[in-house]
């Protein structure tokens, strides 16, 4: 995408892969003229692990370990996605109380990883007091998760069947205290933060995504609730205990920086709501934590394929899955919102605006390179 | 008053504005960890930092108007401390006599120029960017203080720092007396002391370190430390002109330092504005106070 | 979900599609040959409401020697999503880009070009997406063997031939425990005997 500017007026910085304003680990290869850009071009491949040729030589079970290794910020959507996925070919249901505790555990997930944008957004401009504050009141949601899993980050615990282990005594009582903790926070976030003369100033009118290519292109998540569009995997296509909950999808209109994030201040409050009545229906659910499932090497996929997506903190992410009747999975992909928006929307977004935006719009995009590149 | 009298005072003028600029930049950054909800680095941290550094090698070469670039910020910012008055009693066997306030104002402009002339040479796209920054930001932030120094020296009838204090001895400090003046000024301060929203000329996410990139080992180490006396030369440049100057030690450091946690408190809250935005921002509302405090002199 | 229901008979009698499964109330495969494939998308792009391409994936069904290439869409009210799957011989056949009508096919194309090496014909740009100076086969094809590459071209550090095999290893220590437990229990008789015959 280059405008009518040649060459030899501009210079050529790379912005990444190693930098304080990315989100991640990729760098986009910007050429500027002053300090508006003419060109962009997003080079990712720093964080290539090889996810999906590692799943091919794994069982069922061994393949579950890494999976939630491939999104950093939000693991547990790998584990939900790879799980349903499992359950969709091999035909296992699982029960009520599992599928409670699992929309338990996204919607916590949610929360962190909705709390390390607010730092990532507020860092782009120079606040730095809330990305301070973000890490350590996301440091309480990670210790509820190391008294439920054993894992601060990456928890291995929405297995295929169900849940690994019981809820600990006092656990709902301690959840439920957190989100009254984290409501009082969030009032303060809103006075430094989102009513921040400065941050309004630079938010306001900058990374308007244009209102005609969201359907197509497939923008999803914040872009694409933030342009007017009222649509959320969790409503369209409820999966887990979703459609028995109450809860709203915030819209904004303005399609810019600054009405992505309102929404995704909105979508944290309407986590907590969701919290809230969970910790009252958990008690009342019934069934096994665990299906029963074959052994290890005993557990066979059959010969088939399915596509499962969720709404992430991000967006909609997807797995494609086929099986081939024996115990490997045959093809496992994954589909992050950040594909998209990284190369599609970024490129786009970023010619004619300045390198001082580049940080913010990444951070407002959502973009997470892990899943990207896998 | 003699050569060793001016040399000796010079010196010990130099070695306390050393010694206080490091103090007051670690506080600064303990005072910000608080607010962050952290406890920060020891106090001392600075001092560790900067002479680690002095000791360092440098591993690239880039000519010999990279090694003078920090000479000349340097020399600045000497020069701008050693020519402000220090002390009241210290009138006598101090450089200041030959100093005023016009001088001061030329030699404040020689941090970014000498900053500019160096990283020209390093090629580093991003120390470009950084000083170009600086350069433009730097025209936002002269205006209003102008036009309030352009007040303070038409108050006093002259514009050499000394008549400056007196002045306010007799008539009480300009602070009070000319409250729009000083707000006009204290915008730019801000600015000047490098804190948001005016911050823009190193702004980490954007150019990495902005004029600062390449400079390493020895030079970084001289950068520190020029920037830790020529901090301590604008607050005192701001108590003398609106404050009244300092008859004692105990005094001085107490007027910089509220005036230091100010511009820090500011900061702290705020995010940066852009280039452009800044200029805008400064070049309407703080010059427009200047202005009405000039007219109802 | 009503879309998909009232959509198959509408495309089976369109089309000559191999299959139709409806897997879930919100999902859907066709399964049809290569040569029609174009004809259908355009189907569901201009007629069908399915608007959004969400990825499109590849899978190596090696002992049929074939390469499956499944375009999953969105409809436009994002209810239901839609499957179509034809299949390409493994060496060399190219399939037309879809970049004219999706831009973010152009990122997923190049994928699958790097990881399975089709070539995708008017492709603007089938550079390299995530690896880096790779010369070797696309590595998501089954004939590549990442234990086999990795024994060729890399050499194991020094220090670790003591290293055992952990199966070997765990039944010859089980096989100790149960000789010692033995041994143990004859003593034991032999003693209570003794004690026995005092």
């Amino acid at each position: 995408m280059q405008t009518n500017k040649t060459i030899n007026e501009t210079i050529k910085i790379f912005h990444g892969p190693q930098h304080p304003g990315i989100t991640g680990n990729m760098s986009v290869e910007l050429d500027l003229a002053g300090e508006t850009i003419q060109r962009a071009k997003t080079h990712v491949g720093y964080l290539h692990r090889g996810f999906e040729k590692l799943v091919e030589r794994r069982t069922v079970i061994q393949a579950f370990t890494i999976v939630c290794r491939i999104c950093v910020p939000e693991p547990d959507i790998n584990e939900q996605n790879f799980a349903a996925a499992v359950e969709d070919l091999a035909g296992i249901e699982i029960s009520e109380r599992a599928a409670a505790i699992r929309t338990m555990v996204l919607e916590m997930a949610r929360i962190g990883a909705l709390m390390l944008w607010m730092g990532g957004q507020a860092s782009s401009v120079g606040l730095d007091i809330v990305p301070q504050w973000c890490i350590a009141d996301r440091d309480l949601i990670l210790d509820l998760f190391e008294e439920l899993t054993g894992g601060r980050v990456y928890h291995m615990y929405i297995f295929p069947g169900g849940v690994r282990r019981e809820l600990p005594e006092g656990f709902l009582e301690k959840l439920s205290n957190l989100c009254d903790h984290l409501e009082k926070r969030m009032e303060r976030y809103d006075k430094i933060f989102f009513e921040n003369a400065t941050f309004q100033k630079r938010a306001i009118g900058v990374g308007i995504v244009d209102k005609n290519e969201v359907i197509p292109n497939g923008y999803s998540g914040q872009v694409l609730r933030g342009c007017g569009f009222k649509h959320d995997v969790r409503k369209d296509t409820p999966y887990l205990l979703y459609d028995r909950l109450d809860f709203e999808i915030p819209v904004r209109n303005e399609g810019d920086v600054y009405a992505r994030a309102l929404v995704r201040r909105e979508e944290i409050r309407q986590s907590i709501g969701l919290l809230r009545q969970l910790v009252l229906i958990i008690p009342d659910t019934t069934g096994e934590i665990m299906q029963k499932i074959p052994k290890h090497r005993k557990f066979k996929l059959p010969k088939k394929e399915t596509w499962v997506k969720l709404e992430s903190g991000r967006g909609e992410m997807g797995y494609y899955m086929a099986g081939d009747g024996s115990e490997k999975i045959r093809r496992m992909q994954v589909r992050g919102p950040s594909l998209i928006h990284a190369y599609a929307l970024l490129e786009r977004l970023l010619v004619g605006s300045e390198l001082a935006d580049v940080a913010m719009i990444m951070n407002s995009l959502g973009i997470c390179p892990p899943e990207i590149e896998r | 008053m003699t050569i060793l009298t001016i040399m000796g005072q010079g010196m010990a003028v130099l070695l306390f504005a050393y010694v206080a600029g490091m103090l007051y930049y670690g506080l600064y950054r303990n005072i910000t960890a608080r607010f962050q909800k952290r406890i920060g680095p020891p106090v001392l941290q600075t001092f560790y930092d900067s002479m680690k550094l002095l000791f360092k090698d440098e591993a690239t070469a880039f000519g010999w108007m990279f090694y003078l670039g920090p000479v000349i910020m340097a020399t600045g910012s000497v020069l701008t401390l050693l020519l402000l008055p220090f002390l009241r009693v210290w009138h006598e066997g101090s450089l200041s006599v030959y100093g005023d306030l016009f001088v001061i104002l030329y030699l404040m402009v020689m941090g970014p120029l000498g900053n500019a002339l160096a990283v020209g040479v390093s090629g580093n796209p991003f120390g470009v960017m950084g000083v170009t920054r600086g350069l433009t930001r730097l025209m936002g932030l002269e205006l209003p203080f102008y036009i309030a120094v352009i007040g303070v020296m038409s108050v006093a009838q002259s514009s050499d720092i000394w008549h400056i204090i007196a002045w306010q001895q007799i008539h009480g400090i300009n602070m009070i007396h000319y409250p729009l003046l000083f707000i006009a000024a204290l915008f730019s301060f801000v600015g000047f002391m490098g804190s948001s929203p005016f911050d823009v000329v190193a702004a980490p996410q954007e150019v990495y370190s902005g004029p600062r990139s390449e400079f390493s080992g020895k030079f970084l180490g001289l950068l520190m430390s020029q920037n830790a006396i020529f901090g301590f030369a604008k607050l005192l440049l701001m108590v003398d002109l609106f404050w009244g100057g300092a008859d004692s030690i105990v005094e001085l450091i107490l007027k910089t330092f509220t005036l230091f946690l100010v511009t820090i408190v500011i900061g702290v809250v705020y995010g940066r504005f852009k280039v452009h935005q800044a200029v805008d921002f400064l070049v309407k509302f703080p010059t427009l106070l200047g202005v009405v405090g000039l007219l109802l002199l | 979900m009503n879309i998909l229901a009232s959509l198959q008979p509408q495309l089976c009698d369109k089309f000559e599609t191999q299959a139709f499964d409806l897997k879930r109330d919100d999902l859907a495969q066709v399964i049809v040959e290569k040569k029609i494939w174009r004809a259908v998308m355009d189907y569901l792009k201009e007629e069908a409401g399915f608007v959004t391409l969400l990825t499109i994936t590849c899978t190596d069904w090696i002992e049929e020697e074939r390469f499956e290439l499944n375009y999953i869409f969105a409809h436009e009210t994002k209810r239901c999503d839609l499957m179509l799957s034809f299949s390409i011989a493994r060496d060399g056949e190219s399939v037309q880009t879809l970049t004219d009508r999706w831009p973010q096919a152009e990122v997923m194309e190049r994928d699958l070009h790097e990881m399975f090496g089709i070539v995708f014909e008017g492709h603007p740009n089938l550079a390299s997406f995530a690896l880096e100076n790779w010369h070797h086969t696309p590595p998501l094809r089954r004939e590549f063997d990442t234990l086999a590459f990795v024994n060729e071209h890399f050499e194991f550090r020094k220090g670790r031939e003591e290293n055992v095999d952990v199966k070997a290893e765990a039944k010859r220590l089980r096989a100790l425990k149960k000789a010692k437990a033995q041994a143990e229990a004859e003593a034991k008789k032999e003693k209570g005997a003794d004690d026995a015959d005092e």
